[in-house]
């Protein structure tokens, strides 16, 4: 069976950490990517444990990102400046095109991901996920019981509501 | 018919309704001017990042204290 990895960034990471299956992630993906850029941002207890635990145990590895991938990420941050809405951030940016380079979901809360994927074609193929729609995909694995009962779960541990 | 840049407005604006909205503004107001500045930044933006700058945070450690002690919502 293929493996499904996936590639987080701040915004999903600092909302993810504060649910408390948190864990049932790995029961999804076989591996979880964390950008430096990510990582350089994160000071706190919380987020750090669960990093560093999962480091430890090979469930989450952190990538570097080279010349390229940063140029690519500045042309996504460039691209989704003039919209209506927040553009997508560096850090975000470099997850989209690692999603692409590596074949790998996305894993983020930041709107202007989503919008670069409706401007840019070349993104428009990577998959792409909220809380909501990781809770959703775990739900239809079998591994949440009740979707609605626990997305009002993760929305009061979050404090984060979707549209 | 809606345009994808009338639909990332509105949905924009919503966003902001709800960050608003959820606002502790009693407590906001009580805060000294960096970080209160900052909190109205990111209501207003949904900017979490220039927020931070402004209140000289780590990204979490601002993101945490908006939502822990400010209870600002916010949505995607």
């Amino acid at each position: 069976m293929q493996s499904i990895n996936a590639i987080m960034d701040t915004s999903f990471l600092i909302d993810w950490v504060k649910y408390d299956k948190r864990d049932l992630i790995f029961n999804y993906y076989d591996l979880i990517f964390i950008t430096e850029s990510v990582l350089n941002e994160i000071r706190t207890e919380t987020p750090l444990l669960w990093i560093s635990e999962g480091l430890a145990k090979g469930r989450i590895k952190v990538l570097e990102e080279d010349k390229e991938v940063r140029r690519k990420a500045l042309l996504i941050v460039e691209a989704t400046r003039g919209l209506p809405i927040r553009s997508a951030d560096y850090p975000e940016a470099v997850c989209l095109v690692f999603g692409k380079e590596l074949r790998v979901d996305v894993l983020t809360e930041n709107g202007g991901v989503f919008a670069a994927k409706e401007f840019l074609s070349e993104y428009k193929d990577v998959k792409v996920y909220r809380g909501i729609d990781l809770l959703y995909l775990l739900y239809k694995k079998g591994l949440l019981s009740d979707f609605i009962s626990e997305l009002k779960t993760y929305i009061k541990f979050t404090k984060h509501t979707y549209s | 018919m809606e345009s994808i840049y009338e639909r990332l407005a509105r949905f924009a604006e919503e966003a902001r309704e709800v960050r608003r909205r959820t606002a502790n503004w009693e407590f906001i107001k009580t805060l000294p001017p960096k970080l209160r500045i900052a909190i109205e930044y990111y209501i207003e933006t949904g900017d979490f990042r220039e927020g931070a700058r402004l209140a000289e945070m780590a990204v979490d450690e601002f993101l945490y204290f908006v939502k822990d002690k400010a209870n600002v919502y916010d949505m995607s």
